[in-house]
């Protein structure tokens, strides 16, 4: 039987290499979820690849091609219980080519810990950006701040760089929309206030950082809401059968329900559910689960399908009416444009076809009706055709479905919200 | 056809416009001339083969008919009195007479040297004008290979000048991270890289199929992905060595759909510069940057602020949709004087709304032949756009397909389109 304490799902961001993989490692490990001879196995054969330090990024990275390259590629999740919190850990990948797995692992979070390297010449850099403005607009609520690397700051442990580091982020979270973060310096290569206070900064007298975890507020659970699973993975096993993953945003499963994947248009019955190898008889918002689905097959689905009971199917859009903030965008936005939406576990091509008015951002008065383009720092209403079919929800009706990510040439470029939308 | 300016541009145009033109002329009978001339051919060798075929059409049974076709034989050959030699090129006639309203025909003649050379002589006397060996010429000559490839999806497609076309995309069955983690099994690793081989394969075999039978047309290959798959597909043997010949550089791309190869092409325009998308890419990119600033800076568009700015002599870039609508028609009534403009010719004869008279036409006016006339009198420079590129979308459907970068503004003068 699963654990009894709220849980929670917490992913690491933060631009590549600044200790994200790591962190997770050394989390689970000092709580002795990994034992101490893995992480000696792993030093010794990272070592031998020319991929020394590696050992505790290790953990999470398990890919031949991510141990190879010393480089997160794709999500990998992990539980973990703190006394409080039934954790699941999401480590997102931080190289800019991988920003779209990253949204992927963002969508399931309720929290996340943007990971910061304080050494010279690192800090505050792109992805920091972007993921911090990722984890906002996916309606990630809160945030914790780890100033990482701490043992490799000129002089080390340096709570002058601390500060500086800090001031950036602080700046940073502002102009986005995080009000009160907490800020921790950490060494997550070293284990300096991770879980313990460190002695090699007595200056800071804050909480460590698994103090800082168990400060997260409890997230609602949206349990009254039609069942949603966006899928983000499938998996078939032997003896078992077809397994989709994904976490539940609203409603409640249990085995036994009657579930429709769209769009992909398959059915099935719910066998059994499973959330880190421990059996459940009924999974809720924010469970990051696996269920086994009788009359799937495993092609039948991907990610970006989501599940929900046969009386109240997710909905799947002809085109919809949204809300859009461009954020940065090299040249301007106009009618015909097609990137790509990232909606839940879903990324498809759109295409932007009517732009109907700009707003004032003070107060959401109409600027302009059908103005021929929009550019960076604009807020606007469009209407937009999905190149393929796509599930997203209103988001008065269920948020957690209606908010999105837009991206194209390797940027993200703007986030909305669906406010209205045509079913096919 | 008698090319008003030396710019390669607008003669492509130009030639483009008139083969569309030709392609919907028809005879009543068989007797419309196609006459393909060789830079090589000697001009008194093309009279005597005329000669001939005057006498034998002179055995033609119907009256008009024959009358027809030796009339255009005839001009054929007082046209041929003013040349020496073929121009470099060569040199395609078209003449004959043409249907036009009821059971009229007009007689009509487009004499076309064309962008590059004619290759083998011949003549044709059709119901219609042949144009396919010049409309060949119109065929994209810049192809590129495209490959965008991770384990979990790979795309293949080609450049075509500006356009991108999509051979196929496909999704391996690679199984991802273990879900949930826990001890790494060797078994399970080794499953998945016998399924990734397998799928490289399969991808490796799309491209080479696709690239192949094309490969001395294309260009250059270029190959993208996220991280460090594509060095590997590219290192191992999975493409032909004729088209790993032809890649030339490996680009970071995020993603492989195609948006991917979209991101593959804006990577590639990026660092080789003599490609034509990367020039149109430039171009447009002078002409955002200033749209972008708050003013609207020195960017003006539409074809009122265009035509108001090239008259002032202001327009320093003019940068021209080739897919606009391009042909203004006028017509006027006879009897009431009122008139009448088209932006197409209309499928039936226009009558007059007031007194149901049938219109005159009395203009026919190409809008970037116009525009490009008035532009390179000012001294602007002048590029046409093609409507297939991101940025040349952007230009036709946002900006109307005309958009302007001034030299200067005098905001007393111009109206600001913001
Ligand atoms: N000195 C020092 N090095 C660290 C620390 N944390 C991580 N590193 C090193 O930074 C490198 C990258 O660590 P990862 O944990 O893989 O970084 P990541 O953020 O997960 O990287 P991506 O997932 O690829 O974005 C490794 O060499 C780590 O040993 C730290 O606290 N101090
Ligand atoms: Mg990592």
């Amino acid at each position: 039987m699963a654990s009894q304490k709220p849980h929670l799902n917490l992913i690491t961001i933060g631009h590549v290499d600044h200790g994200k993989s790591t962190l997770v490692g050394r989390l689970l490990f000092e709580h002795g979820e990994i034992p101490a001879h893995i992480i000696e196995e792993y030093r010794k054969e990272a070592e031998q690849k020319g991929k020394a330090t590696f050992e505790f990024a290790w953990v999470m990275d398990r890919f031949k091609e991510e141990r190879e390259r010393g480089v997160t590629i794709d999500l990998a999740h992990r539980k973990f219980e703190t006394d409080k919190y039934y954790f699941t850990l999401i480590d997102a990948p931080g190289h800019r080519d991988f920003v779209k797995n990253m949204i992927t692992g963002t969508s399931q979070a309720d929290a996340a810990i943007l990971v910061i390297s304080a050494r010279e010449g690192e800090g505050v850099m792109e992805q920091t950006r972007e993921h911090a403005f990722l984890a906002r607009t996916l309606g990630v609520p809160q945030i914790v701040v780890a100033i990482n690397k701490m043992d490799a700051t000129e002089p080390p442990f340096s709570e002058k760089r601390f500060n500086e580091v800090k001031a950036d982020a602080e700046k940073l979270l502002k102009t986005i929309g995080y009000k009160d973060a907490t800020f921790v310096p950490i060494s997550g290569y070293k284990g300096d206030n991770v879980t313990k206070p460190s002695p090699n900064m007595p200056w800071y007298k804050g909480p460590s950082l698994l103090q800082a975890l168990d400060a997260f507020k409890v997230p609602e659970k949206p349990i009254n809401k039609p069942l949603r699973v966006p899928v983000e993975d499938v998996y078939s096993i032997t003896g078992i059968g077809t397994v989709p993953v994904g976490r539940v945003e609203t409603g409640v499963l249990k085995p036994g329900d009657k579930v429709i994947f769209l769009p992909a248009d398959k059915q099935g019955d719910v066998k059994s559910i499973e959330m880190h190898h421990e059996p459940l008889q009924q999974a809720e918002p924010g469970d990051n689960i696996g269920f086994n689905v009788r009359g799937i097959a495993k092609n039948d689905i991907k990610r970006g399908d989501v599940c929900g009971h046969l009386d109240s199917p997710p909905t799947v859009v002809r085109a919809f009416t949204a809300q859009i903030v461009v954020l940065n965008h090299p040249s301007v936005i106009a009618p015909g444009y097609k990137p790509v939406f990232h909606v839940h576990t879903a990324q498809v091509a759109c295409k932007i076809d009517e732009i109907v008015r700009t707003l004032n951002p003070k107060d959401g008065t109409t600027l302009k009706d059908k103005p021929d383009f929009i550019k960076t720092g604009d807020i606007a209403i469009v209407k937009v055709i999905p190149d393929k079919p796509l599930v997203i929800e209103k988001v008065s009706e269920i948020p957690q479905l209606g908010r999105f990510a837009v991206r194209d040439m390797g940027q993200t470029v703007a986030a909305g919200q669906c406010i209205d939308l045509e079913k096919r | 056809m008698y090319f008003m300016a030396d710019d390669e541009q607008i003669r492509r145009y130009e030639f483009k416009r008139a083969l569309e033109e030709l392609s919907k002329l028809h005879g009543r009978g068989t007797e419309l001339i196609s006459l393909y001339i060789p830079p090589e051919k000697q001009i008194s060798d093309v009279v005597a083969y005329l000669r001939d075929e005057y006498s034998t059409s002179s055995n033609i049974k119907s009256k008009s008919t024959r009358k027809n076709v030796l009339a255009a034989i005839e001009s054929i050959m007082s046209r041929l009195k003013y040349y020496r030699f073929p121009p470099p090129n060569g040199l395609v006639f078209f003449v004959g007479h043409i249907a036009t309203r009821g059971d009229q025909t007009e007689m009509y003649t487009k004499i076309i040297e064309p962008p590059e050379p004619i290759t083998t002589f011949m003549y044709k006397c059709d119901s219609e004008f042949h144009t396919e060996m010049l409309k060949a010429m119109l065929d994209e000559k810049e192809i590129y290979g495209l490959i965008v490839i991770d384990r979990k999806e790979a795309t293949v497609g080609f450049l075509n000048g500006t356009r991108i076309e999509v051979v196929e995309n496909v999704q391996s069955q690679v199984p991802s991270k273990h879900h949930q983690g826990g001890q790494s099994s060797r078994r399970f690793e080794r499953l998945i890289e016998i399924a990734a081989n397998e799928f490289f394969k399969k991808v490796g075999e799309i491209a080479n199929n696709a690239f192949i039978p094309r490969i001395k047309e294309i260009r250059a290959i270029f190959l993208g992905g996220p991280g460090a798959t594509k060095e590997y597909f590219f290192e191992k043997d999975y493409l032909r060595n004729e088209v790993k010949d032809k890649i030339k550089d490996l680009f970071d791309v995020g993603y492989t759909d195609e948006s991917g190869l979209r991101e593959l092409v804006e990577k590639a325009s990026e660092s080789i510069k003599d490609m034509k998308i990367s020039r149109e890419k430039d171009l447009m990119d002078r002409f955002l940057r200033e749209v972008k600033k708050p003013d609207g800076g020195l960017a003006v568009y539409g074809e009122k602020a265009i035509r108001d700015a090239l008259e002032q002599k202001m327009v320093d870039l003019l940068l021209i949709s080739e897919g606009i609508r391009r042909v203004k028609y006028t017509y006027k009534c006879p009897t009431c004087g009122e008139e009448k403009t088209f932006s197409e010719e209309p499928s039936e004869w226009p009558v007059c709304d007031k007194d149901g008279t049938p219109l005159e036409l009395i203009g026919e006016d190409d809008m970037i032949e116009d525009l490009y006339k008035l532009a390179k009198e000012s001294g602007a420079q002048v590029e046409i756009i093609s409507d297939q590129s991101d940025e040349g979308k952007l230009l036709k459907q946002a900006f109307g397909g005309l958009a302007a970068v001034l030299r200067f503004i005098r905001k007393d003068n111009v109206q600001n389109v913001m």
